[in-house]
């Protein structure tokens, strides 16, 4: 249970809620919940104010001139509902509607919270990587954007200074891409061990033009595995094989939990990496 | 005149003469063997069942415990003086002032019965903690809130000690003495020996050792445990709770509290789950009691997820030797099993280490056996009983031998089985360590799993796709589970006590010493009284988990229930049903005729136009008893206990007892599918073929069944309680430790074979335990052969996703 009194606000709009970020102690920003409110019930995290940002508005998806702006409080629910997540972004469709935890969950958590909270065991910062998505951060100084693939500094830490919110994820559109999601988990209820998500441009004969793969969850960080040797070849076991290589190279320090060792996630950091791949081919199930 | 009473009565089913004869519109028997719907369901299934946390009592307080943060520890001095001064806070309690309080509680089953080690337990630690978690102190507040906020402002002074968490470490000379003054941290060494196995394994075509690792685990009821104590102002004690045991825990109480029984009245509501994790003989039970006494108000202390994923069960390492011939018989057995049951309790957890050894070799023929286990404490955190009670512990591992063996000689899984296990005419037949069997016919179950399978056409398949790099596993396993125990000299009873009285109006109450965890064992007992008694089933009430309601019982364990308490109510129906009969016979002039009872008449068999509705008779008994010579004394009451056979405490010549009455059996099969880049399982089909004797109501012994299946499923795919390098427990909420969903588990197969116990009443055996070990069994037999190809198995539970990989690059190696 919740034992310590805090602050309970609701801004209105993300200028109120940069306002409310203000204040001595500890600041917990929530989307939905779903991370901050377990912590704060068990005791590990006990904030003196709990800025709630469901009224800030802040939720939605709409087409703009960078790509897809995404609201930092857009649910996990809306965005696998969302037909232009659908058509234009569908890893990211698809990872929504793979996360753990149930229709509750899906309800309640959101992709602002979930990159802000940067856990390894979440879905949410690997796609945005792999999705080249830009982080878009106000502050009572402005606002500023990052590439995602510099938002995540380490487990449970991001780029959002003090007074920093982040309001949006614009992830590019990518019209001709083929796109792939792979989650690797224990079961059921268990959290992401290894994910990859992948976007990949491709020529009018169906070879691979341009691509770009991130791993998350094996590293404390989402990495990116250079696919440039796919350029102009057709996506298959072969090539997919080779990436995968390369994406075991890439888990230079993976993360232990409670649920995986270190050395578990680097053994599947190649596998998840080809069937994201194979994936985006249209070739799932594959091995 | 019973005419005309019966007229101004409004009978049920009134014919032209005001006799009730018509038999098509009430409900049809019998009940016994039919899939009655669980009595009262709706209230569940519609979230209206009232369970421990909805029971609100004015001017409660509430109390929160203070847990030690280390797993070995002196404790130099405990400071309360800012606790108190806390908001809401009514009393701060310490385990210096709680020894002065109550006495230590009793053991469920004490060790040193069996001639092992024991210590007191107290309701709070007084100068060592020795796991994480450990009570130290409680609060009581105002609020829950309250008292939890206060907690950080207990300042407790500890001296750190360093923890053995390792069962093997904690064997060794010079490791860190739990209980200093044993001298060792081994609780007792149990051995079981028959034959002389080193010469008979000398003389096998074949030796494998080996050893298998099973991991600690846990059992997690949805509803976490609670405890309400309220005092009267005459010094009596009603204790409310999601327990097991309402009797059992009456005397412990009592024996702590320093109060005779007869001013305790324990009661249970209905349970989330219980098991074993809510047999008592935990701290909170009697603290909560001292706390009350304090405050001079009820006190109630519920408990948190985390505290739950502090009992753990089962963690044990079997070292063993199997001796087997080129024909496939298994001559010679050697078991050395450690248990690691962390520290000892007064909850029963630490027993099912017992079983595990005296389990063996469950339904097989081996000549010559050698099991012993040593229980050991380390600081490890505690065990409670976990459904299955050790033997799961036993099927795991003998089955896992089976297959070694069987794959050494290249032989078929199943062939090796029926090689190896009784025959249906060897039945009833004593084992090594004295256990005798009732009845069964294993090669039965074997037959129909197999026929199910389609078996032979299955391992062509595996064959095909093992080809094209996919790997299917094929588990066929035998599981034996012995219930309904009763163990000398502990608060394990193996007979129980109903109840069944019929009120003037026809109606009938069950009271019953057992309860129900949920598993629809009211339901069970009401058909057996309405198939007795002749009467619907919807006339029938039935009372439990409460002292003062109920006849003295020991409760939900085992898989008793039915066996005890169900048998018992049939023979105190049969008691009412005599009156009922003899009352008929008076009322219908009919002599010495023969009277049924059915369909809520009773009626002379062969004149069946002759009867006479059964409330008109019970109306007979309690206002006609001086007007109508010969009917039967009132009341229609009847209190029986059931005392099954098959259970001998005198020691045979080898000093063995036999506990257990019953033996229900089970062949499980599994397809699975080995992801062997991640080593995640895919469970792509399930059955299993079980045989529990006479079955009372299907629906509910298959709902037990797959629940215990999938339990233990999970327990080997996915569940673990895992610790830090200081003991302190990582697995500390469902993220980390995780239970199967729905997805992670196909529809299970349900085939039933009856082989009824010539021991019981009804010929019924133990439902309820068995699943357990045959889930995790077959599981582990599962996976393993389908990744036998690549020359890998998993020795070392759980065989989650890392371990199979791990195994997979480890033979690659």
């Amino acid at each position: 249970m919740i034992t310590r009194r805090f602050d309970y606000l609701a801004p209105g709009s993300a200028d109120e809620a940069v306002a409310a970020l203000a204040g001595n102690g500890e600041t917990a920003v929530i989307g939905g919940g779903t991370w901050v409110v377990p912590e704060m019930t068990h005791g590990i995290r006990r904030p003196a104010r709990v800025v709630d940002l469901r009224r800030a508005g802040l939720a939605g998806v709409e087409a703009g001139e960078a790509g897809l702006v995404v609201g930092a409080t857009t649910t996990y629910t809306e965005l696998a509902s969302d037909p232009l997540v659908a058509e234009r972004a569908p890893a990211l469709a698809a990872m929504a509607a793979g996360v753990t935890g149930g229709a509750q969950v899906r309800n309640q958590g959101t992709i602002g919270g979930s990159a802000c909270y940067a856990t390894p065991s979440s879905d949410a910062p690997g796609a945005l990587v792999g999705l080249g998505a830009r982080m878009r951060i106000a502050s009572s100084a402005g606002t500023r954007e990052l590439d995602a693939a510099d938002f995540f500094l380490g487990a449970f830490t991001c780029a959002l200074a003090p007074g920093e919110l982040l309001t949006a994820v614009v992830v590019p559109e990518a019209p001709n891409a083929v796109q792939g999601y792979y989650k690797h988990k224990l079961c059921e209820s268990s959290w992401p061990i290894a994910t990859a998500c992948c976007s990949l441009e491709l020529a009018a004969d169906g070879t691979v033009a341009s691509g770009r793969l991130a791993v998350g969850g094996v590293n404390a960080v989402p990495y990116l595995v250079d696919l440039s040797g796919l350029a102009g070849r057709r996506l298959g076991s072969e090539a997919a094989g080779e990436a995968a290589a390369l994406a075991e190279q890439g888990a230079t320090d993976p993360y232990t939990d409670v649920l995986a060792s270190g050395g578990y996630r680097r053994q599947i950091a190649g596998v998840v990496a080809k069937r994201a791949l194979l994936a985006a081919a249209g070739r799932e199930g594959e091995r | 005149l019973y005419a005309r009473l019966s007229e101004g009565r409004g009978d049920p089913n009134p014919t032209e003469e005001g006799r009730a004869i018509s038999v098509t519109e009430v409900p049809a028997g019998p009940y016994v063997g039919s899939r009655q719907r669980k009595l009262g369901g709706d209230l569940f299934l519609t979230g209206r069942a009232e369970f421990f946390n909805d029971l609100v009592l004015a001017n409660t307080a509430h109390a929160a415990v203070l847990r030690s943060p280390h797993a070995h520890a002196r404790i130099r001095a405990v400071d309360t003086t800012r606790a108190k001064a806390a908001p809401g806070v009514l009393a701060v309690l310490t385990g210096e002032e709680a020894q002065e309080l109550a006495n230590p509680i009793p053991f469920f089953i004490d060790p040193a019965v069996f001639g092992g080690r024991s210590s007191p337990y107290r309701c709070l630690a007084v100068d060592k903690v020795m796991f994480v978690g450990q009570p130290v102190a409680a609060i009581v507040a105002e609020t829950a809130n309250d008292a939890h906020a206060a907690l950080d402002l207990v300042d407790v002074d500890y001296e750190v000690l360093t923890p053995v968490l390792d069962a093997d470490a904690a064997m060794r000379e010079g490791a860190p003495l739990l209980y200093e003054d044993w001298g060792t941290n081994v609780v007792i060494h149990i051995p079981f020996v028959e034959g002389d196995v080193d010469a008979a394994l000398a003389g096998c075509d074949h030796v494998i050792e080996d050893e298998i690792a099973i991991h600690r685990m846990s059992t997690q009821p949805i509803e976490p445990r609670g405890n309400l104590a309220v005092w009267a102002s005459d010094g009596s004690l009603t204790f409310h709770g999601s327990i097991q045991n309402p009797h059992p825990l009456r005397m412990h109480l009592s024996m702590s509290l320093g109060i005779p029984e007869t001013k305790i009245r324990v009661v249970a509501p209905h349970i989330g789950g219980g098991l074993g994790l809510k047999m008592h003989g935990h701290a909170e039970e009697t603290l909560v009691c001292v706390l009350a006494r304090i405050v001079k108000r009820p006190v109630k202390w519920l408990e948190d997820r985390r505290e739950t994923l502090l009992v753990g069960g089962i963690e044990q390492t079997h070292r063993f030797a199997i001796g087997f011939n080129a024909d496939g018989k298994i001559v010679a057995l050697r078991d050395r099993i450690t248990a690691n049951v962390g520290i000892l309790t007064a909850a029963p957890g630490w027993g099912m280490a017992f079983l595990s050894a005296l389990s063996f070799p469950t339904g097989y023929k081996i000549p010559s056996t050698d099991v012993s286990v040593d229980v050991v404490t380390t600081n490890k955190g505690i065990w409670n009983a976990t459904r299955g009670y050790g033997k799961q512990g036993t099927n795991t591992a003998l089955e896992h031998m089976v297959d070694l063996a069987a794959e050494r000689l290249g032989m078929d899984k199943v062939e090796i089985r029926r090689r190896n296990l009784l025959e249906r005419d060897e039945l009833p037949y004593t084992t090594n360590s004295g256990l005798h069997i009732d009845s069964g016919d294993y090669h039965g179950a074997l037959d129909k799993i197999v026929e199910w399978l389609d078996y032979d056409n299955l391992r062509a398949e595996q064959e095909r796709l093992r080809a094209e790099g996919r790997y299917l596993g094929v588990g066929v396993i035998f599981e034996l589970t012995p219930e309904a125990a009763d163990i000398p000299g502990t608060m394990v009873g193996g007979f129980d006590t109903s109840a069944v009285k019929m009120d003037p109006q026809g109606n009938v109450t069950i009271a019953t010493g057992i309860t129900s965890p949920g598993s629809g064992n009211e339901t069970g007992i009401a058909q057996i009284v309405a198939d007795e008694l002749g009467v619907p089933i919807e006339k029938i009430a039935v009372v439990q988990g409460d002292t003062a309601a109920c006849p003295y019982g020991f409760g939900n364990y085992s898989g008793r229930s039915m066996v005890s308490g169900g048998n018992a109510a049939a023979l105190a129906a049969r008691d009412v049903a005599a009156k009922l009969r003899q009352t008929a016979a008076v009322m219908l002039e009919a002599g010495d005729a023969d009277i049924q009872l059915a369909h809520d008449l009773a009626s002379v068999v062969g004149a069946p136009e002759k009867a006479v509705p059964i409330p008109a008779i019970a109306n007979a008994v309690y206002t006609l008893n001086f007007a109508i010579p010969g009917i039967a004394e009132a009341p229609l009451e009847s209190s029986r206990v059931y005392k099954p056979d098959n259970i001998r405490h005198t020691p045979d010549e080898k000093g063995h007892i036999q506990p257990y009455p019953t033996y229900s059996f089970a062949v499980h099969a599994a397809v699975v599918e080995v992801d062997v880049e991640t080593g995640k399982t895919e469970i792509k089909k399930l059955g299993v073929v079980h045989d529990c004797g006479t079955m009372i109501n299907p629906t509910l012994i298959e709902g037990q069944m797959a629940g215990a299946m999938v339990m233990g499923i999970g327990n080997v795919m996915s569940e673990e309680l895992k610790f830090d390098a200081e003991g302190r427990p990582l697995s500390t909420r469902f993220k980390a430790y995780l239970m199967p969903r729905a997805g992670d588990v196909p529809a299970i197969e349900m085939i039933h074979q009856v082989t009824p116990s010539p021991y019981t009443l009804l010929g019924n055996k133990g439902a309820g335990e068995a699943g357990v070990g045959g889930g995790m069994a077959l599981l582990l037999a599962a996976v393993n052969d389908a990744i036998q190809p690549l020359g890998a198995k998993v020795t070392a539970l759980p065989a989650s996703p890392e371990h199979v990989l791990d195994a997979i690059r480890e033979a690659q190696r």
